[in-house]
């Protein structure tokens, strides 16, 4: 089991996104606390940890943090909003420090809306700075051709799927794979409508059925081009040719959990339930079993917009145990030679 | 092609049914008149359809068909669920009726589950496909009109092979309109037509190659062709608009906001969250003890589920719906 934990480093942000599910608090996270979280984690026999915020390139700990989570075995990834790394100093100086997975948060690939989006001018060329940088300390990385600089750096799109973007998602994969052909994997969470920003920002809400085709077609391009991706909270009526890149879905078939340690009053967070609310129509689905649902029951995402669907589920848990689309590695099953 | 529509009443409950509240009215209809008249209007060698609801339920069905026929008609379409067609003396008594009689039959999947969900009546599809059977035995022809739907869109080549097992006469398709019960279903229900193309190109090539007649239409509108097999789907409860899916999406939204989901127009500068703490203040050190007691006091890491519900504002807190009625159309 791959289970990742989620260190939030920080909780102020040099952006101000509307959707923003973890909003401003004045806590900062400290060396002492941070080893604490790092230790708990190896303790767990978790497989990594996820630098989060706020954004958690305004820590000054990064690199002292990554040292010490690959010291204690643990593979270390960044969520960024890129504006940090735009500087190459600064990149160069985590990817020293060992931190070679990024997932940069960009929303749209068209200078307005992410700058909209982001409540910031100029945040989408900083990001496309960002992205520059990481490209180029990944093909330097590779072409000094040592053992332990072999893989290079990862860097991954992670997107939020909102009422400002919801008809180009597919627009922004073209965009940004034609541009920047070291991307391998992209994320999609859809909007959580639960807390934060969102909440009080309700032009932000989209109908599921907003993002169908334009999620489709992303996808397609995605799988087309041998690139992977995963999608969170969205109901699998709504992604069925690709449940299998479900977060939920991997998780309930591999059986993993998640926690997040957060800067509020929240705390530690343990996840080991993916599954949120069902239609009264989702009793008569082939994929009920393995489908996280729909987040938030009746606030915001409308139950009425599930359909049951017919495809069979077998084909979509093994593809997810046999770890088929190259993701972080999953429970095998036992050949039938083993048994 | 007459149209003659019989009694509302039907043993079905489907989802994409373009009847909906028109099957709760009382119904007024004489069923007898209504063939009576066609019959002493009908050109000799017209085609005449019988529509419902569900015509089987009528007993006086194959006196209808007979009086049809004798008065002329080119041929008599019953569009059916097909059901009572499982039962092969009735199946007998509508062939003895009439050598002119053609079925339209309607079936929206390739399996029980599928067909059964569609139809909001377990044990539907056994009946219907045993109705097919039951025709081909007695040399009724039979066609097959299969409305596309969200849920059966992707299986449209194995709806396909199932009627070129039985085997049928002729398929048509036609994608779901937001009209009677799948207006009030639309989102569950209608699909988007980009996505439901391909399987229904793939599906047409499919019976091509193994020799089934079958059409795709954008509309269920009265169909004559194909010796004039399929009767289309009789009287429905509203027009629909042009474009299905935005007529859907248009409907479902009026009713959300009918149902107090609101999407508030902010398109200025974000609002802040309810515990947002925006200041230039840090708190670190020994304030984090007390917001992460699982990493300093050894305790338990709370659940999801208790912090969602913890967080949720009481203005927010909404009285959960009504369970949806599964297919009351």
């Amino acid at each position: 089991m791959a289970n990742i934990g989620y260190m939030q480093l920080v909780r102020h942000c040099n952006q101000y996104c509307r959707f923003c599910s973890n909003p401003e608090t004045p806590y900062v996270l400290d060396l002492e606390t941070a080893r604490r979280e790092i230790d708990d984690f190896s303790a767990r026999g978790y497989f990594g940890v996820i630098l989060t915020g706020g954004e958690p390139s305004l820590s000054p700990l990064v690199p002292e943090i990554t040292r010490y989570a690959i010291e204690r075995g643990l593979h270390v990834r960044m969520i960024t909003n890129g504006s940090k790394i735009a500087d190459m100093e600064t990149a160069r100086r985590f990817v020293e420090a060992g931190l070679r997975h990024y997932h940069v948060s960009i929303h749209s690939c068209r200078p307005e809306v992410e700058d909209f989006l982001t409540g910031v001018k100029g945040s989408h060329a900083l990001a496309m700075r960002a992205l520059e940088n990481l490209g180029q300390l990944d093909a330097e990385l590779r072409a000094a051709g040592t053992a332990e600089a072999a893989d290079g750096v990862t860097v991954n799109i992670n997107t939020v799927i909102n009422a400002f973007n919801a008809d180009h998602l597919d627009e922004n994969v073209r965009f940004f794979t034609a541009r920047f052909p070291f991307l391998r994997h992209f994320v999609w969470n859809n909007l959580d409508p639960s807390m934060g920003r969102a909440e009080t920002n309700r032009d932000t809400a989209h109908r599921l059925r907003d993002f169908e085709v334009s999620l489709n077609r992303a996808m397609r391009h995605l799988a087309r081009e041998g690139r992977t991706f995963r999608v969170e909270r969205v109901p699998l009526c709504f992604m069925t040719e690709f449940a299998w890149a479900s977060t939920e879905t991997r998780k309930i078939v591999k059986g993993e959990e998640r926690m997040v340690h957060f800067l509020d009053d929240k705390g530690t967070v343990r996840q080991t339930d993916f599954r949120h609310p069902k239609a009264e129509a989702c009793k008569h689905c082939s994929l009920h079993d393995i489908c996280g649902g729909l987040f938030e029951l009746g606030d915001w995402y409308d139950l009425a917009e599930l359909s049951p669907v017919f495809v069979p589920k077998e084909p979509i848990v093994n593809r997810i145990l046999l770890d088929l689309d190259g993701g972080p590695a999953g429970l095998r099953p036992l050949s039938p030679g083993d048994a | 092609m007459r149209v003659v529509a019989l009694s509302l009443a039907c043993n079905n409950a489907c989802v994409f049914c373009a009847q909906g509240k028109l099957r709760a009215a009382e119904d007024t209809a004489d069923a007898e008149a209504a063939v009576r008249r066609a019959a002493s209007d009908l050109v000799k060698g017209e085609t005449v359809a019988l529509v419902g609801g569900e015509p089987t339920l009528d007993e006086r069905l194959p006196d209808f068909v007979r009086a049809l026929d004798a008065a002329g008609a080119g041929r008599v379409v019953v569009q059916t669920n097909g059901r009572r067609l499982a039962y092969r003396a009735y199946a007998r008594a509508l062939r003895e009726a009439s050598d002119r009689l053609a079925l339209d039959v309607s079936l929206a999947g390739s399996t029980e589950a599928m067909h059964d969900y569609h139809t909001g009546t377990p044990g539907s599809f056994k009946q219907t496909v045993l109705g097919l059977r039951n025709a081909r035995a007695e040399g009724v022809p039979a066609s097959v009109s299969c409305v596309v739907t969200r849920s059966n869109f992707r299986h449209l080549s194995e709806i396909v092979r199932l009627c070129r097992a039985v085997p049928v006469s002729g398929l048509r398709f036609v994608l779901a309109r937001p009209l009677g019960t799948a207006r009030e279903l639309a989102a569950r229900v209608v699909p988007a037509p980009e996505l439901a193309g391909p399987y229904l190109a793939m599906a047409l090539a499919e019976a091509q190659k193994c020799g089934l007649a079958a059409r795709a239409d954008a509309a269920a509108e009265p169909y004559e062709g194909a010796e004039g097999a399929f009767a289309g789907l009789g009287p429905a409860e509203a027009e629909a608009a042009t474009d299905a899916r935005v007529a859907g999406a248009a409907a479902e939204k009026a009713a959300a906001d009918e149902r107090g989901r609101r999407s508030l127009a902010m398109f200025g500068r974000p609002a802040p969250a309810r515990r947002e703490e925006r200041s230039h203040a840090r708190k670190t050190g020994d304030e984090l003890r007390a917001i992460l007691p699982a990493l300093f006091e050894g305790a338990a890491p709370r659940e999801v589920a208790d912090v969602v519900a913890a967080d949720k504002p009481v203005s927010s807190r909404q009285p959960a719906a009504a369970p949806r009625q599964e297919g009351t159309g």
